[in-house]
């Protein structure tokens, strides 16, 4: 009976399952080490091209802000102190919206209906030469 | 083409179909891009397994076109064929040690993980600057677990198959997938 499930666990399939649980233990590392910088910046692009950049430590005062598209697709993105979501979206899946509040450093929403992307990078002069900086 | 490998792809691709409807009715919390159960991945496991691999290609291929039609709209085409393709490259590789090093399992997982990478890679193209490395972690954790699932799955599919002799004797495994 133990071993009904043996045959999917021999040296070749570990060696599988080992290369993913590496990926996953030394990505997580790199993501946790991204949060350490304080100051994060939102950086909203559309169609690759940066549009704006906000400095969530900032922020003192919540406000919101539409960005709309040639095609006339819109997201409503909102700004509150430390971290930023999309609340309102024009696109089908509404995955942006569902992803809710990010607010450390590479997170990020990603929009591609309407091709727009929230990256918050970590604003410590510091991170550039350290370890954040060439980890991704 | 004889009518039995015509009806072989036919029914592969329309289970792959309603299990990807079904997959679209559980209520399962989108975790990231591109991270989902991949049930329809069963089908292309299946079919790598019992057809000639030009057929599978052919599966994969109809799967991943319709079922892009049919779930969200003509830019779904593209993630899933760049998913379908890379992941269908990776498990065709694999499978050439199927029995000697690797399961169905872990050949299940490789493929898993591969078709959210392409997505990934599609999704980085068409919106540029993406870092689509963030996501890594989190598509290595769930295709381990999602694609075992679905690799043992297919496993026990394969066994029934092969147990209730259905497979024609044109496509029945041989050593060399290259005879017809």
């Amino acid at each position: 009976m133990t071993n009904r499930y043996s045959k999917y666990f021999r040296t070749g399939d570990l060696i599988i399952y080992g290369a993913l649980l590496v990926i996953f233990v030394l990505g997580s590392l790199m993501a946790v080490g991204g949060l350490e910088g304080e100051g994060a910046v939102a950086v909203i692009s559309q169609d690759g091209r940066e549009i704006r950049r906000i400095n969530l430590a900032k922020v003192e005062e919540p406000y919101e802000l539409r960005v709309e598209n040639q095609a006339g697709e819109y997201n409503i993105i909102r700004v509150e102190p430390g971290r930023i979501r999309v609340i309102e979206a024009s696109c089908p899946d509404k995955v942006d919206v569902k992803q809710g509040w990010i607010s450390s450093a590479h997170q990020s929403i990603v929009c591609l209906p309407n091709r727009l992307v929230i990256r918050i990078e970590a604003d410590t002069p510091e991170a550039e030469d350290g370890i954040d900086g060439i980890a991704f | 083409m004889n009518t039995r490998r015509i009806t072989w792809i036919g029914v592969l691709v329309s289970q792959a179909l309603i299990l990807h409807a079904v997959e679209r009715l559980l209520p399962i919390p989108q975790l990231a891009p591109g991270v989902k159960l991949g049930l329809a991945n069963i089908i292309t496991l299946v079919a790598l397994n019992i057809l000639p691999w030009t057929d599978a290609f052919l599966v994969m291929v109809l799967r991943s076109f319709l079922g892009a039609l049919l779930g969200g709209g003509v830019s779904g085409v593209l993630f899933s064929l760049a998913g379908g393709i890379l992941s269908f490259a990776a498990m065709s590789f694999l499978m050439k040690y199927k029995d000697v090093l690797f399961s169905i399992a872990a050949i299940s997982v490789g493929g898993a993980f591969l078709h959210n990478v392409g997505q990934l890679l599609m999704a980085s193209l068409i919106v540029e600057s993406f870092n689509i490395f963030v996501y890594f972690p989190i598509l290595a954790a769930s295709a381990l677990v999602t694609g075992f699932f679905t690799g043992v799955v297919s496993d026990l599919i394969i066994n029934a198959i092969i147990h209730a002799r259905l497979l024609p004797a044109a496509v029945r495994r041989d050593p060399e997938p290259s005879k017809s």
